[in-house]
């Protein structure tokens, strides 16, 4: 089933949870909502699930407007990141609840619960309560719960950030397979960049209740529509610095008070006529820059942090801090001076007003 | 150096423990009494027993003064007031005390700022009111007028009590009800009323107690013997044989607190929590 | 709202209003105009103005009763519901926790007690004749027996309500120095307090606030709450411990004073009803009720 979000709203009294957020989500499609705490995920999910009315614009499920359609009746199915697993029911009630409302008959009742907690492996854990069970328990029964009803539309509210490191690296991959499996139009949330980059088809990055890019894995990282995703997505971080973009006997020039750099024709060109002022944030992914001996700006090594694979230096030019990622061997130590070069084709240059890249073509 | 500290400590404990018992004492000793003095012919010292004798709990197979009703009737009128604020107050804050909780409806506001002033104001200031009101609707000198008016200002604190046990369930369980199917009403009986079970046990004893022991309401509104509880009984024996007849009046006062002593020993926790949560307000 | 909704809701709440209304707001609302009647025990609608008010600036016994009323207040809460509370809290704090939950159970017990039988033991303890736990003390000691109710009513009155008042301030105070981290203690102990300096320099600053709440609430309940002193000494002897509430009380229900003026009554009893609407309002204002309303995250009905 599609779900399309179109204008969609929702205020708190002045706070503004949601704003204007336009968002097509395919059929079968695994989607991620991303964004720093309190951007409004939980809210946009909820008025999804029709929990919360949207203070303004409308969410259809297919063709089919569901503004005024009771949570019960979207055929949805949801887990929370508290799982909001009911104390007072075994894990076998909790799963055959949704069931029992629809008044499904006892022997469905039974296989269609048996079937699912064989999908996510729990059948042995259906005589428990849910206070006896382990967080990544919970977590599949709550799983068990959206999907016993043979929901359209599946609501994931950071399923797993209550669960331990290792668990979750494996529940990443499982639950990707099984919505694969199920092909259930998924909506997952989450504040995990590594999770919605590797587990969804597309990411939507929230921030302050607005969408700031809605695209795939790739296209994010490489490609982020303004500063704020591009600050976002990554890690380490990507570094950034203030500079200027001047032009001079048809050269293209970013300057600022300790750097030069001269850039390619057609980045340069692209960048002055999407600009609407000299004032350029440029952002350079720690990967993408070299360390040499000899050119490049010069910098002085602060500190030197190895992470196994690679090595992370930090390098102080001017007042700021710039992140290098590099792989071993490294020699230099603290206070050495080192050069960096930057890969020209992979840097990006935002507007330092507006805030937007200025190497995507307009649309 | 580390001995003398621990010997210190130990001092300061038995002091404490000394202090609260001496200062329990008069508890303790009137409690212990009411058994004791209860069953003997006559006590020395006001409290050491000499012989045994049931003669003091007489009143359970005859009247003991003319004038007095059957302490049986006594006692069933008694049971009828206590469950029946119970069930009342229960009830009626369970369900009022949910809506106020978690519904979004016109009104709500002021509904939450007057129950959240009612349930601290003193309403015994209204007992001539009531007994007005009592009159007018033919309920004094019923048991019954006493169980509505006992519950009637009660309902204020009981609907804030519960209210904040409605408070405490996530609202993620309800929500996750409403998306797996059920109605608001549904979640309400399957959801809510056995996560707030606590609340409910510790209302109802609380209540409970209330109406077993109501005093003020009782003498004031009930004067005819068929309609006494046991509070007019120990009241009117208090009245007559003021400082005479302590046998008696241990008996019957040991008969009337026993399920009091009861609910205490096995429930204590529940009404702890209740004392609390009453008062919680305004940390 | 759809109108299933609103059907549940109106079931929902009703009976609470109805109760409310008929056993809270009327009774209120009469007890006021009440108060501006002459009416006696054959209920009839006298209206005489200020009538009432009057007669209680010219009573020569309101003199008496305000200042016994004070006496009564600011004895108990001073000597037990604040500062008997305090320390009943601290102590049963300070030992092994089934103990201190123990001697808290005690202390709670005379509340729920019946208060006709919480009378009877204390008519005992203090009963004149040689029968009395304190006259039995008394012999023992060799002195001769004494009317305690009659020689000490002020001494009676505030210890026999004192023992309920203080299981309020127990509790509260119990729970607020149990909700203090654990962590300061300890700090303050590896700092080298003793255990006096720990509770002079950590709890009591802690618990401020429920000190302050806790005078707050115990002085209305009590300004309001009469039913000891009408058990125990009955106001007497000759309106010596009676107060404000009690003699409403008296004048409106008294067969002994044998008027039932239930006009004048109730002229009493609005004094204190407009005295706890005050204070609510007060306590509304001080203890910051509003940011305990919160709104609800549902939508849908
Ligand atoms: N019921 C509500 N009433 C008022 N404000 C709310 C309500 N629900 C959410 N908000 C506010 O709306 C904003 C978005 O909240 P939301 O719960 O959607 O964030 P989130 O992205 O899910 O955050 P997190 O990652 O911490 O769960 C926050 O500023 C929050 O304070
Ligand atoms: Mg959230």
């Amino acid at each position: 089933m599609k779900v399309i979000l179109k204008d969609l709203s929702k205020h708190f009294g002045e706070v503004k949870a949601v704003d204007d957020l336009d968002l097509e989500i395919d059929d079968g499609e695994f989607v991620a909502l991303l964004g720093p705490s309190g951007c409004g995920k939980t809210t946009i999910l909820l008025m999804i699930a029709g929990i919360y009315k949207p203070t303004k614009g409308l969410i259809y499920f297919d063709e089919r407007v569901v503004n005024n359609i009771l949570p019960k009746d979207r055929k949805i199915g949801m887990v929370f990141q508290s799982y909001a697993l009911y104390p007072h029911m075994t894990v076998f009630s909790n799963i055959v609840f949704p069931l029992r409302l629809m008044k499904t008959a006892k022997e469905e009742m039974k296989e269609r619960a048996r079937k699912v907690a064989q999908l996510v492996r729990i059948e042995e854990l259906l005589d428990r309560k849910p206070g006896q069970l382990s967080g990544g328990q919970q977590q599949r029964v709550a799983l068990c719960r959206a999907l016993v009803k043979e929901p359209e539309i599946l609501l994931l509210d950071e399923p797993l950030s209550n669960l331990d490191a290792r668990l979750r690296i494996m529940m990443r991959s499982e639950l990707k397979r099984l919505q694969k499996d199920l092909g259930i139009t998924t909506i997952f949330v989450t504040h995990d960049q590594l999770e919605a980059l590797t587990m969804a088809d597309r990411v939507a990055v929230v921030n302050l209740g607005c969408l700031q890019q809605f695209s795939g894995s790739d296209e994010l990282y490489n490609h982020p529509k303004n500063l704020f995703v591009a600050g976002f997505i990554g890690s380490p971080p990507i570094n950034f610095i203030d500079v200027s973009l001047e032009k001079s006997d048809g050269r293209f020039l970013l300057k600022s008070r300790d750097l030069e750099i001269e850039l390619p024709k057609e980045i340069g060109s692209k960048a002055e006529n999407n600009s609407t002022s000299s004032g350029v944030v440029l952002g350079i992914r720690p990967e993408h820059i070299l360390i040499n001996e000899k050119e490049g700006i010069e910098t002085e090594v602060y500190v030197v942090e190895p992470l196994g694979r690679e090595i992370l230096v930090s390098a102080k030019l001017g007042d700021s801090m710039i992140k290098v990622l590099t792989s071993p061997p490294f020699k230099a130590d603290m206070g050495d001076k080192v050069r960096l070069s930057f890969k020209l084709d992979k840097i990006m240059l935002f507007d330092k007003k507006t805030e937007k890249s200025l190497l995507l073509d307009k649309d | 150096m580390v001995r003398g500290e621990k010997r210190e400590v130990d001092f300061l404990k038995i002091g404490i423990y000394a202090f609260l018992f001496l200062a329990s004492l008069p508890i303790f000793l009137g409690f212990l009494w009411l058994f004791i003095g209860s069953v003997s012919k006559s006590l020395t010292y006001g409290i050491i027993p000499e012989g045994l004798s049931l003669r003091n709990w007489r009143f359970l197979w005859k009247i003991p003064y003319p004038g007095y009703p059957d302490v049986w009737l006594t006692l069933l009128n008694t049971l009828f007031l206590a469950f029946g604020v119970m069930i009342i107050v229960v009830a009626v804050s369970t369900m009022a005390g949910y809506v106020i909780s978690r519904m979004k409806f016109p009104g709500r506001s002021f509904l939450l700022a007057s129950t959240l002033i009612l349930h601290a104001f003193p309403a015994i200031t209204l007992l001539i009111g009531l007994y007005y009101v009592l009159r007018v609707l033919n309920l004094l000198d019923s048991v019954m007028g006493v169980i509505l008016a006992k519950a009637g200002l009660f309902i204020p604190f009981a609907i804030w009590i519960m209210k904040g046990f409605f408070d405490g369930v996530s609202w993620d369980m309800e929500m996750s009800a409403l998306i797996d199917g059920a109605s608001r009403f549904q979640v309400f009986r399957k959801i809510m009323l056995p996560m707030v079970g606590p609340g409910i046990a510790g209302i109802s004893i609380f209540a409970f107690i209330t109406g077993w022991s109501e005093f003020i309401f009782v003498i004031t509104f009930i004067r005819k013997p068929s309609a006494w509880t046991l509070t007019s009984y120990v009241n009117s024996i208090i009245g007559d044989f003021r400082f005479v007849d302590f046998g008696l009046l241990a008996a019957i006062s040991l008969f009337y607190v026993i399920p009091v002593l009861l609910f205490f020993i096995f429930t204590q926790k529940y009404l702890m929590q209740i004392t609390v949560g009453g008062l919680k307000g305004g940390r | 709202m759809s109108k299933r909704a609103l059907l549940s809701l109106v079931v929902f709440l009703l009976p609470g209003l109805i109760f409310t209304f008929i056993f809270f707001i009327i009774p209120a609302v009469m007890t006021a105009i009440m108060g501006f009647t002459g009416m006696d025990y054959r209920f009839q609608w006298n209206f005489i103005g200020l009538g009432n008010y009057i007669r209680m600036a010219k009573d020569f016994l309101i003199g008496k009763i305000l200042l016994n009323t004070t006496v009564y207040v600011i004895g108990t809460l001073a000597v037990f519901n604040v500062t008997f509370g305090l320390i009943l809290a601290i102590l049963t704090s300070s030992i092994e926790e089934k103990a201190g939950i123990f001697f808290r159970g005690v202390w709670l017990l005379p509340r729920f007690t019946p208060p006709v039988v919480y009378a009877v033991i204390w008519l005992w303890i203090l009963s004149p004749t040689e029968n009395g736990l304190l006259n039995t003390l008394r012999l023992l000691l060799g002195l001769e027996t004494m009317d305690w109710i009659t020689r000490h009513p002020w001494g009676v009155i505030i210890v026999t309500n004192g023992f309920i008042g203080a299981s309020m301030g127990m509790v509260i105070f119990a729970a607020a120095i149990k909700s203090i981290p654990q962590d300061y203690r300890w700090a303050a102990r590896v700092d080298g307090a003793s255990w006096l300096q720990e509770i002079g320099h950590i709890i009591l600053p802690m618990i401020r606030w429920p000190l302050l709440f806790i005078t707050a609430y115990q002085t209305l309940s009590l300004l309001t709450s009469y039913e000891y002193i009408l058990l125990i000494t009955q106001g007497g002897p000759f309106y010596g411990t009676t107060v404000w509430s009690l003699y409403a009380y008296d004048v409106a229900f008294s067969s002994y004073a044998g008027t039932f003026a239930f006009g004048y009554g109730a002229a009493l009893a609005t004094v204190l009803v407009v005295i706890g609407i005050v204070a609510s309002m007060i306590y509304w204002r001080i203890f910051k009720f509003k940011e305990m309303m919160e709104e609800p995250k549902i939508e849908i009905t």
